[in-house]
């Protein structure tokens, strides 16, 4: 296990949408851990930056929240993705597919694929 | 899109102020709670669980401050603040605020009247599409010395003949056209009306280009002898239209009787198109042709004695400016040789200039702009002046302020704002004085120029401008306040870079004890001082100008005397006829209550019509004198009585002289002198040259009379020869009643009962009085005055006031050093004896630049004023002498604020 690197505030939105999509609405803490799990423990979020990005995405419309009940009837904002969350989410998504498929085709490069 | 959206919810966050901090802090809690349970079921003790869960959420208040940054605009809240802040502060200055909003008001406020002024009348083009392809025709007598005053830059029309030459020889131009004003009679109903109109040439509106609102324009085959096809027809304006005919559109075909003569409308002109002649409003619109159908021989439109065709022409397309300058130039000899009769070519040539001149015309053509484009032009430097001397003093203002928060700015610097945060707060403390400033400034604006014109108009009641301040004129103003504004204010950031924080902030708010202001500070007061007095001389010239205009005795006691312009050209009777009319009406007149005296004059006085004509004399010795241009009048008996003329010698005309006997005139002393300047000129002949193909006739001295002015008070009393009316060779189509009496409303009811007895049908023009006439003759004169009063008299107002803003605050400074001063056992007048001492140094440095200056362009000046010793020292010492005074005035005050302060207090305040 490397040392911890720090993510940049485009790829951390993107992965609250994602766990959003996938785990259907959650509460600030739970995106957090889930986040960390996901990650295999490799990304070092202050989980505190998450609450102003998630303003952020709120702003632009991506997610949206309302007041709810945790698992422990505490009383916690939720927060759930949108249409419009959602289909920001499926553009990233084919983006970086194109994005790492080229990337990989550089990385296999060899000498003779070029001649 | 997402970036434009999210500006809108902050937005809406920020003036809904939702209460996101509660809930946020509700959710940090939350969180850090539930990560610390989770660290206790980890097996952490409960506090180390929590401190583990704070260290993994990172810092919260960091983190509240970045929400708080994404959930709002923090940079329109901290301009909110920074305006808060500001209003603040000014309500703690009130005289600041109240000071730098006037002199910005004031200022920029009669600039922008001035400039609308000169806007209207210099610059604002006609309403014609490609008004700069436009250019005029005229005679110049520009830089030819013609006997006349400097100052007098005479442009003339040109006559009908002149413009057919013209128009067969130019090439510059696809072609040209003739339009002048005018009048015409129309029988409207019960009571027949004059209505102004304008005469043009066929190809007047197809040069200029315009469209008409309705119906069709005139055109060429409408300006022929007989009327077009149609007969004739015109074209009336738009307003006339909206007016008299309610805007309907069944005007087209309508028949207006005009002179008796029926006439067709067949179009209606633009709206906003009030023809090339700028402040004239022609009702109607009519071919040239028509006006020799009504007035047959008298027409303009083939003599050459009458110099009334404004000619503009449309330059051909790759034509310059320049080649239509030069094509004139080439083709003046030959134009003049066919177009004017042998005999008096030589007037055209020796009387007006070697040049026929070309000016662009794409602003029209008016008496006002011919006459006063240099005044008016000089008035634009005084404002110029004027709002450099406002700059100066907002920046003198604010940066003695300024000196006032350099602690403030040092602290703040100190504490981490950047700079370009303190000069934002700068800026919006400048732009809360700059907004209420510019509003003030188009108020006066606004009103200014309505003034303004209301004064500049010669012909009163017919003279229509379309004045609004245009767009231009608006933004150059507001820009310009901003400006000043903005890099006022702004002067201390810059300042801040040079700052050595510590020892700013050491020295406190009352600055080093013997700080001397930066250089440039201490350059602003006396430049101020100097401007302002160049200001306040030359306005001081013009007034003294103005005022000499209206001592100077006109020759005449104008006091009682009623003027009428009647007019019987349309008149059916003849010549003799006519005579005996006028000769009924003064005899009625004259027995009339309330009636001194009667008589009447060809020439109007005091209207600016010039009638002269060459006479020539031979004195006792046998020395031939000759005049070229001597003003003549032919008058009824008494009119010298009538006047307040004091016959000198001689006798006046009566009713003897006649047709049939003797010729006869009478001359004025100084005529006399310069034609029979060895002898007495009673009995002696003056003869007319007979240059007109008119018969020669010597005609007799009889009197003498004393030189009175004859058509404007801006000239000396020319030399003046008068005839009898009864012997004059042309038929006497107007003559002006000339009535005196102690009431002239008396006055005028007779005289309407006297036309409405002998010429019912004819139309009875409004009478003037003498007074009236002479004031009008110098209305520009008073405008300029006032214009120039006004201007100095602000200069003078706007350096007082800052000097007294600059010098309180600066002593409020030196709050302390005075106190010092106090304690060690300097007396309240010495105290007070210092500050006026360093004034004083200030203001007469200032004083010495200002005359300097004076002295540098009244010289220049001398042109445009009329009989002024440039250097008059009456002026220049009254100009200097108040601005010491105001100026020390408004230092003496917060000087004896300096001496009552109570030294313990002062030290204290430190």
């Amino acid at each position: 296990m490397g040392e911890k690197k720090d993510v940049q505030q485009g790829t951390l939105a993107l992965m609250v949408l994602k766990t959003l999509d996938v785990l259907g609405p959650l509460h600030g803490y739970g995106i957090a851990r889930r986040i960390e799990q996901i990650s295999g423990d490799l990304l070092a979020v202050n989980q505190g930056t998450l609450y102003p990005l998630l303003l952020k995405l709120e702003q632009e419309g991506a997610i949206a929240s309302d007041w709810g009940t945790s698992e422990n009837n505490r009383k916690a904002r939720f927060y759930r993705l949108t249409r419009a969350g959602r289909k920001h989410l499926q553009s990233e998504a084919r983006d970086w597919q194109q994005t790492s498929e080229i990337i990989a085709r550089f990385f296999a490069l060899k000498v003779d694929d070029l001649q | 899109m997402k970036a434009i959206r999210r500006i809108f919810v902050r937005l809406a966050s920020l003036l809904l102020r939702r209460r996101d901090e509660e809930r946020l802090r509700a959710e940090i809690e939350e969180h850090i709670a539930l990560q610390t349970e989770e660290y206790i079921r980890a097996g952490m003790s409960a506090a180390e669980g929590r401190r583990q869960a704070l260290v993994k959420f990172g810092a919260a208040e960091a983190i509240k401050e970045s929400y708080r940054d994404q959930a709002s605009l923090p940079l329109m809240e901290s301009a909110i603040a920074d305006v808060k802040y500001g209003l603040r502060s000014l309500r703690h200055s009130p005289a600041f605020a109240l000071i730098s909003i006037t002199i910005l008001g004031l200022g920029v406020g009669a600039n922008t009247a001035v400039f609308t002024l000169a806007d209207t009348f210099l610059w604002r083009s006609l309403s014609v599409p490609q008004p700069e392809r436009l250019v005029r025709y005229m005679f110049s007598s520009a830089g030819v010395p013609t006997g006349l005053p400097a100052s007098t830059d005479l442009d003339f029309p040109l006559s009908g003949p002149i413009f057919d030459e013209l128009r067969k020889e130019q090439r510059a131009c696809t072609d040209l056209f003739g339009w002048t004003d005018s009048h015409v009679l129309w029988a409207a109903g019960a009571e027949p009306e004059t209505l102004p109109a304008a005469l043009v040439t066929g190809g007047a509106f197809p040069v200029l280009g315009i469209k008409p609102a309705l119906g069709r324009l005139l055109d060429y085959p409408d300006d022929r002898p007989g009327g077009g096809p149609l007969g004739w027809v015109a074209n009336i304006s738009y307003d006339f239209w909206q007016a008299r005919f309610h805007g309907d559109p069944a005007v087209l075909g309508k028949t207006l009787v005009l002179e008796h003569i029926p006439v067709t409308i067949v179009g209606v002109l633009p709206k906003g198109f009030y023809g090339v002649l700028i402040g004239s409003n022609p009702r109607v619109v009519l071919p040239w042709e028509f006006d020799v159908q009504v007035n047959g021989a008298g027409s303009d439109r083939h003599r050459n004695n009458s110099l009334s065709f404004t000619v503009m022409g449309r330059l051909r397309p790759g034509v310059t400016y320049g080649q239509a300058r030069a094509d004139s130039g080439t083709i003046k000899e030959s134009v003049i040789k066919e177009a004017v009769p042998a005999k008096i070519q030589d007037d055209f040539f020796r009387m007006l200039t070697n040049r026929l001149d070309v000016r662009p015309g794409g602003t029209g053509f008016s008496d006002f702009n011919r006459q006063y484009r240099k005044p008016l032009l000089l008035m634009q430097l005084l404002v110029l002046a004027v709002l450099l001397v406002v700059g100066l003093n907002l920046s003198t203002l604010f940066m003695a302020r300024a000196g006032g928060r350099r602690h403030e700015m040092a602290i703040r610097a100190a504490l981490g704002a950047r700079r370009w945060r303190l000069l934002l707060q700068l800026v919006i403390e400048g732009l809360l004085l700059a907004i209420p400033g510019s509003i003030v400034a188009l108020l006066v604006g606004a009103w200014g120029s309505r003034v303004l014109f209301t004064l500049a108009s010669r012909q009163a009641p017919d003279m229509t401008v379309d004045l609004h301040p245009g767009l231009v004129v608006l933004a150059a103003n507001l820009g310009f306040a901003l400006c000043a504004v903005l890099i006022s204010s702004c002067w201390p950031a810059w300042q801040i870079r040079r700052l050595d924080l510590s020892s700013a902030m050491e020295s406190g708010r009352q600055g080093h004890l013997g700080e001397r202001r930066s250089r440039f500070v201490r350059w602003l007061l006396p430049a101020q001082v100097a401007l302002s007095l160049l200001l306040v001389a030359v306005a001081g010239l013009f007034v003294a100008s103005f005022t000499r205009i209206l001592v100077e005795p006109s020759g005449f006691r104008p006091q009682g005397v009623l003027l009428a312009d009647t007019n019987f050209y349309r008149r059916t009777e003849n010549g003799e006829q006519k005579v005996a009319l006028y000769q009924h009406m003064l005899v009625r007149l004259r027995q009339m209550p309330g009636v001194e005296a009667a008589s009447a004059a060809r020439v109007t006085l005091m209207n600016g019509d010039e009638a002269d004509e060459p006479y020539y004399s031979q004195d006792a010795a046998g020395q031939r004198h000759e005049d070229r241009a001597l003003f003549e009048n032919r008058v009824a008996p008494g009119l010298f009585d009538t006047l307040g003329m004091r016959l000198l010698a001689g006798r006046d005309f009566g009713e003897s002289d006649s047709e049939q006997t003797e010729p006869v005139c009478i001359l004025t002393s100084s005529a006399a002198r310069f034609f029979f300047p060895t002898s007495s000129a009673l009995g002696g002949f003056i003869t007319n040259d007979n240059a007109q193909e008119r018969p020669v006739v010597h005609y007799r001295v009889v009197g003498l009379v004393s030189d009175a002015k004859y058509d404007t008070l801006h000239e000396a009393a020319p030399r003046t020869i008068f005839f009898p009316y009864t012997q004059s060779a042309e038929s006497l189509d107007s003559l002006t009643l000339v009535l005196r009496g102690p009431d002239t409303a008396k006055l005028a009811a007779g005289y309407r009962e006297t036309m409405h007895q002998f010429v019912p049908d004819s139309p009875v023009p409004a009478p003037v009085t003498l007074q009236q006439r002479m004031l009008v003759s110098v209305s520009s004169d008073r405008l300029f005055a006032l214009l120039a009063g006004y201007l100095g008299g602000l200069a003078l107002l706007l350096s007082c006031i800052a000097l007294y803003g600059v010098m309180s605050w600066n002593i409020s400074l030196r709050t302390a050093e005075v106190g010092i001063r106090m304690a060690l056992g300097a007396t309240p007048y010495r105290v007070v004896g210092m500050i006026l001492g360093e004034a004083l140094v200030v203001v007469t440095a200032g004083l010495l630049a200002g005359l300097a200056a004076t002295a540098g362009t009244t010289r220049w000046l001398a042109s445009f004023l009329f009989d002024t010793r440039p250097l008059d020292p009456r002026v220049l010492l009254a100009a200097a002498g108040s601005m010491l005074a105001a100026t020390m005035f408004a230092a003496w005050l917060p000087s004896r604020r300096a001496s009552a302060i109570d030294p313990v207090a002062a030290l204290r305040a430190e």
